[in-house]
């Protein structure tokens, strides 16, 4: 093992290799950053610049796009409400009203902090628990992931704002709308009303930036004046003390996202949202997420930066490509003659070693180029907002219609924009729409497969891990409610009181 | 601020509680009964009730009926908690009106102009457009911001990003 270590570094340690995950990083920081060009898109993108690179030296290049794609998108969420990447939608929830507050750059520094551990841990476990976690997932059968997605929904509690029940009511809606397209059994048409555009599916990208960044851009021109005026060359830092308070949070949040990122297609978006959920939970005063807790952006970015370095697993252990962009990755190793699964740690351990010691690299890459992108991407909260706004707007378009080049998709943005300007003005939170129409594909999917497989509701027992999933699935439900309950007893008594006195 | 504004916007945060509660529970119900069976077409051949793909529509609706139907006995019979957005609320614009129609009108040029005009013109339009609706007099900043950030993000999109933009009529041209 030592020498193929050995050996590894020895491969590794070339300039080209350095060169390429620092560009790879500070591309994807860059075009995770702007909304609408997703990781996986920057990935895509870089492909085509490995073919006539070194196998190493081409997979390092797009792992560093797309670690610094996931850190990428946390930027523009904290700055302007619209975030780079699905898995920066949970990161807007504490990082946005931070910068309201004028410490943009406390959120910022600790996004970029909690991702750089987050990516770390991520690593580790890739490098010493591949074989082991990658057994864990084959075990997962379509009855295992239904009740992984049901504890993920569980998280809508936590995110439902000051109404409980609006909150379940606006996850039970992105669930609803999650169903439009055609039917994944039988391939009939459910509310398209016969428009091609929408067999696949309202589009995932051009819903969130709607939901998020364009409410944003709508209510700066229906005030009086701006509510908010961000600033983000203030100098607030990270104390230590916060740091850790938000330690336990981020290496729960990477764990979280090492599992979630384990499994094939369960995503970085619910990883982020499940550990978002679980800090809330577990935080002394949760009333404070939400508005702003230093603490939330820190789980919510440890879960979703968990996930980058766990989805190689699959893919590196059994060549499962686990979500889009690890299925380009694959592509890219298939383009230089290497066959990811159990036989490369045979036949080509030594590559194997130079991407891991690479992708420890990245790590360390992605904390030097995210500081350099906070203080220069900075600068976009002390533009005036009402010359920043217009190009938010021109941003959303732009990224809207970039996702499948189709005006369609703008259209989705704006409709979706006022959806969510209506569902703000009514104090109805997003984020559980997000998490439902996220997770709702997949929690449809896994219940009818389930039914396809055995025609019998006993195989929602079948396993186990089925039996670990409901039981924290029950818990997670039960201390959710009765915390909202006590939580809104609590603020009735006061009013009750304050009537009385 | 004095206990008879408290008082009135409890009342008028309970009512618009009442009033998005009941609107919820009575679209449920219009889903359940004409949107759901209109719009899902569910085969014959269906052994299963959650097999079929009008199971999870009526699910879901049915659970949000059942929500809205306790958010508006909540909101009649308990005391109304203002929001936290709701307290520090600050009114809308003296002319929010026509704020809001011009902003429309805006965003409908976003979506139907890029195939006749180009994505690059129509963004610089509404862009000096909004700009000019938030306050900005300056000439400079008005064509400098409107002209060259468009320009700019429309040139990183296509020849960095490499995503086609619609051109319009300016398609002949080139």
């Amino acid at each position: 093992m030592f020498e193929n270590i050995a050996t590894g570094f020895e491969l590794f340690f070339t300039l080209g290799n350095i060169l390429a995950i620092t560009a790879g990083v500070c591309l994807g920081v860059v075009v995770g950053a702007i909304p609408g060009l997703t990781a996986t898109m920057a990935v895509a993108l870089a492909l085509p610049f490995t073919f006539n690179l070194d196998p190493v030296t081409g997979i390092l290049l797009l792992v560093g796009v797309y670690k610094g794609g996931v850190f990428g998108g946390s930027i523009t969420a904290i700055l302007i409400r619209a975030p780079g990447t699905p898995a920066a939608a949970c990161t807007v929830l504490d990082g946005y009203p931070l910068a309201q507050k004028g410490q943009a750059g406390k959120a910022l520094n600790m996004a970029l902090y909690a991702s750089c551990i987050a990516d770390f841990l991520s690593n580790l476990s890739l490098i010493f628990f591949a074989s082991l976690i990658a057994g864990l997932a084959l075990a997962f059968g379509p009855p295992e992931y239904f009740w992984l997605i049901c504890f993920s929904l569980t998280v809508v509690i936590s995110i439902s704002g000051s109404s409980l029940t609006k909150g379940l009511i606006s996850g039970l809606l992105g669930l609803l709308t999650s169903t439009i397209g055609l039917d994944l059994v039988y391939g009939t048409q459910r509310f398209t009303y016969g428009n091609f555009n929408l067999m696949g599916g309202v589009s995932y990208i051009p819903l969130l930036i709607g939901l998020f960044a364009l409410p944003e851009v709508i209510d700066f021109y229906v005030r009086k004046v701006a509510p908010f005026t961000v600033k983000a060359a203030d100098r607030s830092r990270v104390t230590l003390a916060e740091f850790k308070g938000s330690l336990l949070s981020i290496i729960r949040g990477s764990f979280i996202g090492v599992i979630i990122g384990t499994i094939p297609g369960a995503g970085a978006t619910a990883a982020a949202f499940l550990s978002y959920g679980e800090a809330r939970r577990t935080a002394k005063s949760p009333e404070t997420f939400g508005k702003g807790n230093v603490e939330g952006v820190a789980a919510s970015e440890a879960g979703n930066n968990g996930v980058a370095g766990a989805t190689l697993i699959p893919l590196l252990a059994l060549g499962i490509p686990g979500d889009v962009v690890t299925a380009v990755i694959l592509g890219a190793f298939m383009l230089q003659g290497l066959t990811p699964g159990p036989l490369m740690f045979q036949d080509n351990i030594t590559i194997i070693y130079a991407i891991f010691i690479g992708i420890m690299l990245s790590s360390i890459v992605l904390l030097g180029s995210g500081k350099l992108a906070i203080r220069y991407f900075a600068r976009i909260a002390d533009i005036p907002r009402h010359i920043l706004l217009p190009i938010v707007l021109m941003f959303c378009v732009f990224g809207s219609y970039a996702v499948q080049s189709q005006m369609f998709d703008v259209g989705v943005m704006l409709a979706f924009g006022v959806l969510g300007f209506i569902m703000m003005k009514i104090n109805m939170a997003a984020a559980p729409f997000l998490m439902g129409f996220i997770l709702g594909p997949l929690f449809e999917d896994n219940l009818r497969r389930s039914f396809l497989i055995s025609e019998d509701i006993l195989i929602f027992f079948r396993s186990p891990i089925c039996w670990i999933f409901i039981t924290i699935t029950v818990f997670s439900l039960f201390v959710g409610i009765r915390r909202e309950l006590r939580a809104t007893r609590a603020k009735r008594d006061a009013i009750r009181a304050s009537g009385a006195s | 601020m004095s206990e008879t504004t408290t008082q009135t916007n409890a009342r008028k945060g309970r009512r618009r509680e009442i009033l998005f509660a009941a609107l919820t529970l009575a679209a449920s119900v219009l889903f359940g009964l004409f949107v759901i069976p209109g719009g899902v077409a569910t085969p014959a051949s269906v052994k299963h009730l959650p097999l079929s793909p009008a199971f999870l529509p009526y699910l879901l609706t049915g659970a949000i009926g059942i929500f809205a139907l306790i958010h508006l006995l909540e909101a009649i019979f308990a005391p109304h908690i203002p929001a936290d957005e709701e307290a520090g609320a600050l009114d809308a614009h003296p002319k929010w009106k026509s704020r809001v129609l011009m902003l429309i009108a805006l965003l409908l040029v976003y979506l139907l102009l890029p195939d006749q005009v180009g994505m690059l013109v129509t963004s610089m339009v509404v862009t000096i457009a909004l700009l000019a609706m938030g306050g900005e007099r300056r000439p400079v900043i008005l064509i400098g911001v409107g002209i060259s950030v468009p320009l700019l993000v429309y040139l990183f999109f296509t020849q960095v990003a490499q995503v086609p933009m619609p051109l319009g009529f300016f398609e002949d041209w080139m």
